[in-house]
């Protein structure tokens, strides 16, 4: 790959990056400067046998000695360390002890997406033959051949599958022959990237673990647990919860790695634009100055050519708003603009690309042949690439774990690494270059599961009631006694589970066959919504309905893996619900517009701050219509059409919640106490909203921007999708136990998910960045930026949003925490 | 006010012996959208063949009015549209379907003459309100269940109507399984569904398939259900036949499936969209149906040896207790029926020790046939043994286990001549004819475990023995009549050794049963 090209740049440091990057103007906004380190090693003999210590040919880094120690004493482990820090070695090995001690041993290893699971196997067949150690392990699951499956279940030692497929398996453990082997001699259960089990997924995956360790009691059976997740901040709790086991954690990372540079980019200010438009005294938009600001795309393919151009192999991660295949186009656009010359080789790296595609660009990345790579987080897991110099962030990936998970690519053994992130154009992004030592702090965002759901308890049950019939002696496994007692005598009433009996003497099933075909991990109601593309092929997962209903519905416009997509049709009413979708580069994405009520409130928890502030946990019914959308522009922003109308039907949750209530006099004390003009009501806000005094209007406007600000920031904090939690503020709600102004926080899935119990439980924290944020925002506009407060979710068009009056609001309730 | 339990459910109770019920189809609207009302609906009348036709919700308006009416004289009536009223003579029951419990006359016997569809009005013994009121929600969020509409029902209902010896309310509303006994103060009433499943109410309820209804009414109040998909009928029916094809069979002329069967595979290849493969399945399955035999398809091979038929009762479809073991010694009519029956309500081990002992000994090395065994009988009985007499568990691993249903269906070697698969369809269109009536698998179960609960009560519960045995005969039976046309239709092997002939190699590929 040799080329006649003048001597490249040294680039891989924050310095060189800035002396050597072409018109250099300021980008760098921080930096963290990362030590190289040594691996901190323990000799292998020290931990395991002889037999096995042989035939290994290198030491045991720190940490998988001490997850050996650890599982050797009987506990159970949750290892948090780094990508590429030899988790599955842990694993294997433990595997391999097994296999020693007793050949008829077998292990289940469960990972959330089938391309990991068969990466896996290749992994761990060729570690266990390194080792010498006869034993078989198969992948189980929906792409399984169907004659090879008895023998896997009669023979094989190790079995690797994923959630949705062992909710299937269970249930058949006493007619399909096998499993009463396998699951008799079960010494291992490990559960790879667990802390991807969240949100609606996570509450079904906790299920069926538990559906599982009920059932092994049976088999007298009782396995340790090996769980690997990122770096979260609760990896015990979050562990404990997805299995009901305790946790020893294993994480400090004993693998080595050479110096790191991580590097805050932000895309500067088009002058030349700017400048155009200054002449031609255009007014100035919605977005105010930021509009001139380059985007993160053309941006971030620029660093990424700089590197790549400089021979630096690079992979770059692309956000789902940026095509993988775009970033790839204008990388290479990029290069060819620079001023050093030299042709830069880039791919497109999406999970829509067929399976050889795939293994071929990752093939061409650990033989060091491509010299970018743009993708989407696809390649943040384990699958091995071999190590690249840099990587690129296009937009905050939203969470800190998956960060560093991407920075954790970058970086061959020993040598120097470079990351650069370059900041995206919303809140979040900007809220992090503005802080930096928010990703650099040592506290990570919690982990979120929850088993509250009752629907999702209560489907659950059937099955475990088919599996084995239920007994008191499930009460703890399968849900607390009264919990467990009651939800009984519910299916007891509707004549699906045995009537007549008490668990004492076990309570059979007696509904129709197979209910566990009727569960959808990926929904409460069993009916998930499969997106399946006309012309094509689409790597989607299925959609519960009430994304469906907001996201998904007839002429929605969609980013997805790189792509863009319209939604042509809906069907909601057959067997199985679909959304079929379409191809089509539009250069436009949809909103939709909603209206919202919440009623019947069920407190369950509340802080009373005094003084007529009071924080509220509980349940509700949370109406929502999402009746109407507009089309947007995807570079501007702009309004082009709507509102048309969706065709959704109106979704009816019953769901958790929480609420922040105000002194009902809020309104008049913080007008008063406003310096500045009071806002006028547009005409949209007043047929909207009702709001049509300039009090009413901007004081709506500071609940409503606190709501968003909340919403919008809260994942700085938790692991939580915010596309699946939704708010309401309003001057006064008809429920008599509230006194005045109140803004809700609710989950968007029916019966819950934990994530507003989160915000509940971690409300001052959060409160107190959406105040900093909202306070130091570089837009210091009035009605806020999408940087800020304004949100692309928000059914009402981000009108009414104050950003001073929101201020206030929060900076009132933060003060009385 | 939720429903409450006390005793057992007397719609679940045994009828009368030999008793032929009253047969109701319930038809919900959806069926009538959704598939050719020629060609599916007029099959299941005439397969089903009832006494009487309702509409059940959701969209029940569309039964009443035309469509289904004019396929048939037997009565088509909507509760929901206005109050009719239909009496079995030979049964003394009387069917009142009405919009609401307002509708009805003081008392039973007050129905005007005129207004009964056929015949007079002896003496009452039973009556079936038959209305749309009724609809269970199950809410788990506040874990509980809710009749929804009970109060005003209640309310609206004459009070000679409240006589729970007498009446049952029917509701088109509620699932056709569910039935409950529901108390207020003083009065009990019996409530029992005849709907299609709804929908949302959890995973436990399969809310898609089966929405037919068959109901079986008995004179004592005694109601079997059973639930009909259908695409098991009319052209749909047919293998390897949906919504088009069929109706490109109809625009080529073909009106009935003789018509089919009478045609040659060379012309239905003609049509379009049918293949010669498609051609060949569809001609004979309306052969094996039209004809009443089962028809060879490649492959296949039956057992050697005598076989040992076996039909198992359980304490329900998920229960693991096998407490009658039936057995037939024989051919389907001269065949030993012999019955391994628990007698103990706490020994489950002498019955089975008694099986196994016949059947390692005079019933050495034949092979074991029961219908739908892979999923059914044969896992329950491992698990049985391996729970409560586990020295017999090698040999009954050791020992071929055959399933005639797997083997026609899933394997592909038969088509059989009915229009389902279940084990008395298939059996009675071969000209099997049972003599019981009134009992199904549930009700075996309902009775055993009444038994069994009940104990230790001084009145604890006797069910009637001899006549669940009967049931289990005429099952085994069916079995063996099932098993024989196979057996006439294969080609036999010939009478050397073959591979799987062997007792090792035998039981490993009779213990197939991959379904996952």
């Amino acid at each position: 790959m040799s080329r006649n090209a003048p001597q490249r740049d040294d680039v891989l440091s924050e310095e060189a990056l800035k002396e050597s990057f072409p018109e250099y103007s300021g980008q760098v906004t921080a930096s963290e400067h990362v030590p190289a380190r040594d691996a901190d090693t323990v000799p292998a003999e020290e931990v395991l046998r002889d037999g096995l210590a042989d035939h290994l040919d290198n030491d045991l880094y720190r940490h998988q000695a001490k997850g050996l120690a650890s599982l050797a004493n009987d506990e159970n482990i949750v290892v948090t360390t780094s990508t590429s820090s030899g988790k599955t070695r842990i694993y294997a090995l433990q595997i391999a002890r097994n296999q020693l001690d007793n050949p008829d041993s077998t292990a289940l290893c469960i990972y959330p997406m089938k391309a990991l699971t068969r990466d896996q196997e290749r992994t761990l067949n060729d570690r266990l033959a390194e080792w010498d150690v006869d034993t078989r392990t198969e992948v189980y699951d929906g792409d399984t051949k169907q004659g090879l499956k008895r023998d896997i279940r009669s023979n094989a030692d190790t079995i690797l599958t994923n959630p949705a497929g062992l909710n299937v398996y269970l249930p058949r453990h006493n007619t399909d022959s096998g499993w009463s082997r396998f699951y008799n001699n079960l010494e291992l259960i490990v559960v790879d990237e667990a802390h991807q089990y969240s949100g609606i997924m996570g509450t079904h995956v906790a299920w069926i673990l538990r559906r599982l360790r009920r059932l092994l009691s049976y088999y007298n059976a009782d396995p340790q647990f090996v769980l690997t997740t990122a770096t979260i901040g609760n990896p015990a709790e979050h562990a404990t919860r997805l299995t009901s086991e305790e946790f020893t954690v294993i994480d400090e990372d004993g693998s080595p790695h050479g110096k790191r540079d991580i590097v805050l980019w932000k895309p500067p200010i088009d002058d030349k634009a700017l400048s155009e438009a200054e002449a031609y005294n255009m007014d100035p938009s919605e977005g105010g100055l930021e509009e001139f600001r380059i985007s993160t795309g053309e941006e971030a393919a620029k660093v990424t050519a700089h590197l790549a151009v400089n021979e630096r192999q690079t992979l770059q991660f692309c956000s789902a708003r940026q095509g993988t295949e775009i970033a790839a186009q204008k990388i290479g656009g990029a290069a060819r603009d620079h001023p050093r010359n030299y042709y830069v080789d880039t791919k497109a790296y999406h999970g829509g690309l067929g399976k050889r595609t795939r293994r071929g660009i990752e093939a061409q990345l650990q033989d060091g042949v491509v010299d970018a790579v743009a993708s989407t987080n696809a390649l943040e897991l384990g699958i091995d690439i071999g190590g690249i110099d840099a990587t690129v962030t296009s937009g905050y990936p939203g969470t800190r774990q998956s960060f560093w998970q991407q920075i954790g690519r970058a970086g061959r053994g020993q040598t120097d690494a470079l990351s650069v992130l370059v900041g995206g154009a919303d809140a979040m992004d900007s809220y992090i270059l503005d802080n930096p030592s928010y990703l650099f702090e040592d506290d990570v965002e919690d982990a979120v599961v929850s088993i509250e759901n009752e629907q999702v308890y209560a489907d659950h049950l059937c099955v475990a009631a088919k599996e084995r019939p239920l007994t008191d002696e499930d009460a703890g496994i399968l849900g607390e006694e009264n919990r467990l007692a009651e939800m009984v005598s519910m299916w007891q009433e509707a004549g699906v589970l045995e009537r007549g009996v008490d668990l004492e003497n076990g309570v059979h099933y007696t509904g129709d066959s197979r209910p566990e075909s009727r569960i959808s991990i990926y929904d409460t109601s069993g009916r998930q919504y499969l997106v399946n593309c006309i012309d094509g092929e689409i790597d989607h997962d299925p959609v519960a309905k009430e994304r469906a209903y907001r996201d998904y519905h007839k002429g929605a416009l969609f980013l997805h893996d790189g792509e863009q997509y319209e939604v042509v049709e809906v069907e909601h009413d057959t067997r199985t619900p679909r959304i079929l979708v379409e191809e089509r580069g539009t250069g436009r994405y949809t909103q939709t517009l909603s209206d919202k009520r919440i009623s019947n409130l069920r407190p369950e928890m509340s802080q009373d701050l005094g003084d007529g502030y009071t924080l509220w946990f509980g349940r509700a019914n949370v109406d929502i219509d999402y009746a109407q959308y507009l089309v947007h522009n995807i570079s501007t922003g702009e309004i082009e059409s709507g509102p048309h109308p969706t065709g959704s039907p109106p979704l009816s949750l019953d769901t958790e919640l929480m609420w922040v209530s105000l002194p009902s006099d809020h309104l008049s004390t913080t007008i008063s106490r406003l310096d500045d003009p009071l806002l006028e009501p547009t005409k949209h806000a007043e047929a909207d909203t009702g709001l049509t005094e300039p009090e009413r209007y901007t004081y709506g406007g500071g609940i409503h921007a606190a709501e968003h600000g909340i919403i919008q920031l809260a994942p700085l904090e938790l692991m939580i999708d915010n596309s699946d939690i939704g708010g309401l503020s309003t001057p006064r709600h008809q429920d008599e136990r509230i006194p005045g102004p109140v803004w809700f926080v609710h989950d968007g899935i029916d019966g819950g998910i934990g994530f507003s119990r989160a915000i509940y439980d971690n409300f001052e924290a959060i409160a107190r960045r959406t105040y900093d944020h909202l306070d130091t925002c570089d837009c210091q506009r009035r009605r806020g930026c999408p940087l800020c407060i304004m949100s692309e979710h928000c059914g009402n068009q981000n009108d009414p949003l104050d950003r001073v009056v929101g201020r206030q609001i929060l900076d009132d309730v933060i003060d009385r925490l | 006010m939720a429903p409450v339990e006390t005793g057992s459910l007397p719609g679940t109770k045994l009828p009368q012996e030999g008793e032929t019920p009253a047969t109701v189809l319930a038809i919900p609207g959806t069926v009538v959208k959704q598939y050719d009302v020629h060609d599916v609906v007029a099959d299941a009348i005439e397969a089903i063949a009832p006494d009487l036709i309702i509409a059940a919700p959701p969209d029940s308006a569309h039964i009443a009015l035309g469509p289904v009416t004019r396929l048939t004289d037997i009565p088509v009536v909507d509760p929901s549209q206005s109050a009719s009223y239909h009496i079995v003579d030979e049964l003394n029951i009387l069917f009142a379907m009405v919009p609401t419990p307002d509708h009805l006359p003081p008392r039973p016997t007050d129905v005007p003459r005129e207004s009964i569809k056929n015949g007079g009005l002896a003496g009452v013994e039973r009556c079936y309100v038959v209305s749309d009121c009724l609809e269970l929600t199950i809410d788990p969020h506040h874990r509980e269940t809710r009749l929804e509409g009970i109060d005003e029902y209640l309310d609206s209902l004459p009070d000679s109507w409240d006589d729970e010896s007498i009446v049952t309310h029917v509701s088109t509303g509620l699932r056709a399984e569910y039935q409950t006994r529901y108390e207020v103060a003083t009065d009990t009433y019996l409530i029992h569904g005849a709907g299609p499943p709804t929908s949302s109410v959890g995973a436990a309820i399969d809310e898609n398939e089966r929405p037919l209804i068959e109901l079986s009414v008995y004179s004592n109040g005694a109601i079997r259900i059973e639930t009909h998909d259908p695409t098991n009928f009319g052209f749909q029916g047919l293998e390897g036949i949906g919504p088009t094809k069929a109706e490109r069979l109809r625009d080529h002329g073909f009106n009935s499936r003789d018509a089919i069967a009478g045609t040659t595979p060379k012309e239905l290849a003609k049509i379009r969209g049918f293949g010669e493969k498609t051609a060949t399945t569809v001609h004979t399955s309306a052969t094996a149906i039209a004809t009443g035999e089962v028809i060879q398809r490649d492959g296949g091979a039956l057992p050697n040896g005598d076989p040992v038929f076996i039909d198992i009762e359980t304490n329900g479809l998920n229960g693991e207790i096998a407490w009658l073991v039936g057995v037939l010694d024989g051919g389907s009519e001269e065949g030993h029926y012999l019955s391994f029956r628990q007698r103990e309500h706490d020994d489950q081990t002498e019955h089975v020790d008694a099986f196994m002992s016949w059947l390692t000994g005079v019933a050495r090395g034949r092979p074991v046939i029961a219908w739908n065994g892979y999923n059914f009988d044969f896992p329950i009985i491992k698990h049985h043994l391996e729970r409560d007499a586990p020295e017999w568990v090698a040999d009954w691993e050791s020992r071929y286990q055959f399933d005639p249903l797997y083997y026609a269906t899933t394997q592909g070697h038969a088509t059989l001549p009915a229009r389902s698969n279940r084990l008395e369809a298939v059996a009675a269109a071969l000209g099997w004819v049972p003599t019981t009536t009134g009992i199904d698998g549930s009700t075996a179960a309902r009775e055993y475990n009444t038994w069994r609960q009940t104990t230790d009560q001084p009145d604890g519960y006797q069910p009637d023995w001899e006549r669940l045995e009967a049931y289990c005969e005429d099952d085994v039976r069916a079995l063996a009549t099932i098993y024989e046309a196979l057996q006439d239709v294969s080609r036999r092997p010939s009478e050397t050794e073959t591979p799987g002939n062997r007792i090792g190699e035998q039981s490993r590929q009779g213990s197939l049963s991959d379904f996952s």
